[in-house]
């Protein structure tokens, strides 16, 4: 089978010309002597998605076959490494992930398609298009500026290997995970241009609009949170999150989802803020694009690396002008024509997700401003700045803190006109709560200085608060009584979604606040049989030891950790070489105590001292840290929860036009 | 005083014994007895709270009710300073200040060999030697402004994470709260011009009425 690459070339071409027919076909269809023509962009589009997974399938295949003759598969796979990294090499490199961005775009054209039944035709077939539109431009990109089934002249007889680092089954589905995100807000740029060319925006775009949302802001959490968790046990510094411009790549379409999530909200239940959620709809997508450019083009490694070969990254650019300067014309030529939309007061549900909305929006800007900003400074005046976490912790920190302030206010809001003071006087209870959890919490990990005593116990406040305020909401629903259990199942399964959407963040805020605020660590050359103390635990080097690994020889220490005398954990950090890359990796040792960690990872061996060689050790204690990667996690599931709420199951609304039609 | 501070910055591992100094601060500052006190106040505070929520009355506030509540909130917010009573001796403050103030400074300063890494996670070489410049020149008694100051005159302003207020930098620092800002003002006013807009459009009739009153008027 040595021409198989050249037929995954080839359904990559099929699907680009297939995608610029879907593309022709809807843009014929708006000629009135060919109306009706359009119809066919749904074909087209299914089958545009047939050939490009096939494609996938056979870079895959590539890679599990360990095909030499590929380059990109010489360059990123090897013979020895486990079947899983194998394949998650296929979108282990530029190339592979590229296609992986178009499968999924042509994929969720597809799907629109497929579960666009109760939908408009005209507007189906315009958003169509413009998923057609944006499919083109990627495949076109990827075929002719970054072919990932290029082939090598003579084929190698083994493969250079995927950096060690990234062979990890976090990783692996890191890069799935937050695609289906980046390019799900793809569809709803699709929808909200199209409902922008029919000029018809109302409560019935946004029913349909929100389950894309949602799906795409349930995978971006979570692959966002498995990027914060690999990034902690895999790299060594015991961090989660260092404001790195590729994390702020992937949180700043996260924050822009999230406003657009809460808007969505408003536009569908009250038919205000249309031209809001429509802008945000744009917006969101334009920051995923924003994301591949900044990611993809080499930018970030530095700016001279881009200087050299900008070929891709002016592509990726002219793409998000072009793409993106469209969807905003548009919306400034057709928004004056908007009618205005359902009415309500200053204290209102809606208002208070209006400023959600805002604090969210200047939130997304602080995390634009500082991944830019320094690019920006070294490209036009040749000052190399950094911006780092103090500048989020102090422009970002507040900005959210004010968004959780508000979000237990809000949730119990009623639309059109509420009353703030009855509000707050339900919510006593919860804030005194909150306070005296914080309190407490304050006195066990509170830390020196007044300021960073305050800082801590706002922190504490802001989780507490979040958690208590919709538990708060949930018992007012529900109650204590005997039907509490029957009132508790028959709430609307996206209350549920919300409330544990927002205990998710409040737990996440906790964890966040905990850990950066009393993480410590100790830094040592150890030998055998030495001991080390750290927040009440003591750490014993008893022993060394060696493993060979499928791909990688170990070599890796053994530490006794006890506390009060008693054994806690047994450690066994490694170093690992592997062979084929001749490169390093340290393998952290993770001990759970319940909600903290102790990290334990092991640095090169150095210089003998009487025959015994010294271990450089690091040691951290990371206090909550569990609760940072549990919060997103019960996040996501909220999103899932509303996703299956009745209301926004897909196809509710052909079941319902099918029964109408029977009667 | 002064030559325990010396100590710690030249033993050979400055980090040695740091968390049973965090540990030690815990009962140092709040005794046992204040500890108890707090959950004991807090459990009175928040009783009469629970009370009225056991009543169900939705809106309970007559002004009794209203008043327990706001010194429900006094007593709490008096909870919150109890953390600050913490610092039992003086120096030990001292010290336990000045390795707040290291380990603040760690955070904002960039380890210029790793991959946008500062140098309180960094394990590589300068990382420590920065470390240690820092710690010396807390010890000499420099403030925090004097130490950026200094690094960065060094090592350049790409060595800090948290980039100075500058005119360079004006948009860093101002846009994100002037966005709030402008657009909770906008907001404001579109509401209001939309809600005005609303109220006082009139139907043709009513213009001919209202035209006929005012002749009839004069």
């Amino acid at each position: 089978m040595t021409f198989l690459n050249e037929i995954g070339v080839f359904a990559l071409v099929c699907a680009f010309v297939l995608s610029v027919a879907q593309v022709a076909l809807v843009a014929a269809g708006q000629w009135k002597r060919l109306s009706g023509i359009e119809r066919y962009s749904e074909g087209v589009s299914l089958a545009a998605a047939l050939s490009l997974i096939l494609s996938f399938a056979i870079l895959i295949a590539a890679f599990v076959r360990s095909d030499f003759s590929v380059v990109n598969v010489y360059e990123h796979s090897h013979t020895d490494k486990p079947l899983l990294y194998k394949i998650s090499g296929a979108w282990g490199s530029h190339e592979g992930s590229m296609l992986l961005w178009c499968v999924i775009m042509l994929s969720f054209g597809a799907l629109i398609t497929l579960l666009g039944r109760g939908l408009p035709d005209s507007l189906k077939h315009k958003a169509l298009g413009i998923q057609g539109l944006l499919g083109a431009a990627f495949v076109g990109f990827t075929l002719f500026s970054s072919n990932p089934l290029g082939r090598l002249a003579e084929a190698p007889l083994q493969g250079r290997s995927l950096n060690p680092a990234l062979q990890d089954p976090a990783l692996a589905f890191h890069p799935p995970m937050l695609y289906l995100g980046y390019v799900g807000l793809s569809v709803v740029f699709s929808f909200a241009v199209a409902a922008l060319i029919e000029g018809r925006l109302d409560r019935a775009w946004a029913r349909w609009v929100r389950p894309w949302v949602l799906a795409a802001w349930v995978c971006l959490t979570i692959g966002i949170t498995l990027g914060a968790y690999w990034a902690y046990y895999e790299l060594g510094w015991g961090g989660w999150w260092a404001w790195d411009p590729v994390e702020n790549a992937s949180f700043m379409p996260w924050l822009a989802a999230t406003a657009l999530l809460h808007s969505a909200i408003v536009m569908e239940k009250r038919d205000a803020l249309k031209a809001w959620t429509v802008f945000l709809a744009i917006l969101a997508f334009t920051f995923s694009m924003m994301g591949a450019f900044l990611v993809r083009s080499g930018l970030l490694t530095s700016v001279h690396a881009f200087a050299v070969d900008p070929q891709r990254g002016i592509l990726l650019l002219t793409i998000l002008f072009v793409t993106a300067g469209l969807g905003f014309a548009l919306f400034a030529l057709r928004v004056p024509e908007l009618k205005p939309g359902g009415l309500f007061a200053a204290v209102s549900r809606e208002a208070s997700l209006v400023l959600n909305n805002l604090l969210l929006s200047a939130a997304l800007l602080s995390v634009f401003l500082g991944t830019l900003y320094p690019l920006l400074m070294q490209a036009l005046v040749d000052k190399a700045m950094s911006v780092g976490g103090p500048y989020y912790l102090a422009v970002f920190g507040p900005i959210m803190l004010a968004a959780i302030a508000i979000i237990p206010i809000s949730q119990l809001m009623s639309w059109k006109r509420s009353d703030l003071k009855g509000v707050v006087q339900r919510l006593g209870l919860a804030f005194g709560v909150a306070c005296l959890s914080a309190a407490i919490g304050s006195l066990f990990y509170g830390g020196a200085g007044v300021w960073k005593q305050v800082t801590f116990f706002v922190g504490l406040l802001a989780g507490f608060w979040l958690i208590w305020g919709s538990l708060r909401l949930l018992m007012e629903r529900v109650g204590f009584g005997a039907a509490a259990w029957r009132k508790f199942t028959a709430l609307p399964l996206a209350t549920h979604g919300m409330i544990l959407a927002h205990v998710g963040l409040g737990i996440f805020v906790l964890g966040a606040v905990v850990e950066g605020h009393s993480r410590i660590s100790i830094q040592q050359g150890m030998q055998v049989g030495d001991t080390v103390r750290l927040a009440g635990y003591e750490m014993t080097f008893t022993g060394t030891y060696r493993q060979d690994g499928a791909n990688y020889d170990a070599q890796g220490g053994i530490f006794v950790i006890e506390k009060n005398g008693r054994q806690v954990c047994e450690a066994r950090p490694q170093r690992r070489f592997y062979p084929a890359s001749g490169s390093m990796q340290s393998k952290v040792w993770l001990c759970f105590e319940p909600l903290n960690d102790l990290y334990v990872v092991l640095s090169q061996p150095q210089e003998s001292v009487g025959g015994k060689p010294v271990w450089q050790v690091r040691w951290f204690y990371n206090p909550w840290v569990r609760l940072i990667f549990l919060g997103p996690v019960l996040m996501a599931l909220g999103g899932v929860l509303s996703l299956f709420d009745r209301r926004l199951r897909l196809g509710v609304a052909t079941k319902a036009r099918k029964l109408k039609e029977a009667v | 005083m002064n030559r325990k501070r010396q100590d710690r910055v030249t033993s050979p591992s400055p980090f040695m014994g740091r968390g049973d100094h965090l540990r030690s601060r815990w009962w140092a500052g709040p005794t046992p007895v204040s500890q108890c006190l707090t959950v004991v106040i807090a459990a009175l505070a928040v009783s009469p709270a629970h009370r009225s929520l056991r009543s169900r009355s939705p809106l309970p506030m007559n002004g009794e009710g209203e008043r327990r509540s706001m010194s429900l909130l006094a007593v709490l917010f008096l909870l919150l300073l109890l953390p600050f009573t913490a610092h039992a001796d003086a120096a030990h403050a001292d010290a336990a200040h000045d390795e707040a103030r290291a380990k603040a400074l760690y955070r904002e300063v960039r380890c210029v060999a790793c991959q946008s890494q500062d140098i309180a996670d960094s394990d590589a070489a300068i990382a420590a030697d920065m470390r240690r410049e820092i710690r010396e020149e807390i010890a000499q008694g420099r403030s925090d402004a004097e130490i950026r100051a200094g690094l960065s005159a060094r090592y350049g302003d790409y060595v800090l994470f948290r980039p100075r207020f500058s005119l360079g930098n004006l948009l860093l620092w101002s846009l994100p709260p002037l966005i709030l800002v402008g657009g909770i003002a906008v907001f404001v006013a579109i509401s209001r011009r939309r809600g005005a807009a609303r109220d006082y459009v009139l139907s043709e009739a009513e213009e001919a009425r209202l035209r006929d009153i005012l002749k009839n008027d004069r």
